[in-house]
């Protein structure tokens, strides 16, 4: 998977938020903070093949019923995609 | 006119012709000629016809469209709500810039924000590290207590019930220049200041920025950073068409973040929202 470049990510003393930047602002003119998870799955997207992988390694990192966190990362992914903050 | 100006750190020289009156709270910051080194030049002339822009549109906003090419800008710069633009302003060496001015809207340049949008100068400013932030400037005990939040929160009201009742002093009714004097943060004047009508070119150590918030009580949390970022993001002046100064940007408010204190102050109209605030103010003695 592969993120969009134009999407920043910024750690502010344990706060995660993503920023658009360059043509990214035509289509979201303000920033995205995130929760912890959120903030992990963006930091670890492209070491990840397919959305699989990814639900393998925030299952490794986080306590939760498996099969939520599967059905919450697989939504996220593919919100992210959608507009355009990541490809897969 | 050809005379030195000096806003924050930036030094320029301006040159335009005698029609074209600067306004008042623009001269507030006119220096003499000893004032440091001139920084940047730029060159004002009138025109019946405004020039054809040339580049990249990078920027394509109702007011403003930035065109980029060989690494230079040039703007057509507008105002909200009205048809057509008022000036062209073009970088044309590393150091100057000229700005061509339309003959038909020479009397609309008195308003500050038209005439101050004329320099880019948020894009000279971010340059050396200093940022615009939307705010009430408030001078107390010789510091400075920055009120920030969108427009009609209450911006100069809280700004207003401080000078009642503790003796402060309003220097900017809607805006401050941030940035490092002799390694502290400080806020500094700005020749524009909304319907304020209140603007100083004064200088002071930043105690705290304060976001407001209405309510139907009085309460005052300290933020941390990364809840303070987004606040503060959505109020500072940013050129989001260009990448690298944005991302600069963000790494300052971070810097900012990391030193200066940001409350959250959930106010009504009255004495009890400026003790409220006091008392956490005092607190960070």
């Amino acid at each position: 998977m592969k993120l969009n470049k134009l999407y920043v990510i910024k750690d502010i003393a344990g706060e995660t938020v993503i920023v658009p930047t360059g043509n990214a602002i035509q289509n979201f003119n303000g920033l995205i903070s995130t929760n912890e998870v959120a903030g992990f799955i963006w930091k670890h997207v492209e070491e990840c093949a397919t959305p699989d992988d990814m639900v393998r390694k925030v299952l490794d990192a986080f306590d939760g019923e498996p099969d939520i966190i599967e059905k919450e990362v697989l939504e996220f992914l593919e919100t992210l995609k959608k507009v355009g903050m990541i490809a897969y | 006119m050809n005379r030195k100006f000096q806003i924050g750190d930036f030094i320029f020289r301006l040159r335009c012709p005698e029609e074209v009156m600067p306004p008042d709270n623009f001269m507030l910051f006119a220096c003499g000629e000893d004032a440091g080194e001139q920084m940047y030049t730029y060159d004002m002339w009138l025109s019946e016809k405004l020039p054809d822009a040339e580049g990249k549109l990078i920027a394509d906003r109702p007011d403003l469209k930035v065109y980029e090419k060989g690494g230079r800008e040039t703007r057509l710069i507008g105002v909200k709500g009205m048809d057509g633009y008022y000036a062209c302003y073009q970088e044309t060496a590393e150091e100057r810039a000229r700005v061509v001015l339309s003959e038909a809207e020479v009397q609309s340049l008195h308003f500050d924000p038209v005439f101050t949008s004329l320099f880019a100068l948020e894009k000279r400013l971010a340059s050396r590290d200093q940022m615009v932030l939307h705010c009430a400037y408030v001078e107390w005990k010789g510091e400075a207590v920055l009120f920030s939040a969108p427009s009609e929160t209450g911006k100069t009201t809280q700004a207003d019930l401080w000078e009642k009742y503790r003796g402060s002093r309003t220097i900017n009714g809607d805006r401050a220049l941030l940035g490092k004097r002799n390694g502290r943060w400080s806020a500094q004047g700005w020749p524009v200041c909304g319907t304020s009508g209140v603007c100083f070119n004064e200088t002071f150590p930043v105690r705290a920025v304060v976001v407001l918030s209405q309510a139907r009580g009085n309460s005052v949390q300290r933020l941390t950073p990364g809840k303070a970022f987004p606040l503060l993001y959505s109020q500072i002046t940013i050129n989001k068409w260009n990448m690298a100064n944005h991302i600069h940007m963000m790494d300052l408010i971070e810097e900012l973040l990391a030193e200066i204190p940001v409350f959250l102050l959930q106010c009504t109209i009255s004495e009890n929202a400026v003790s409220c605030l006091e008392g956490a103010l005092d607190a960070l003695r």
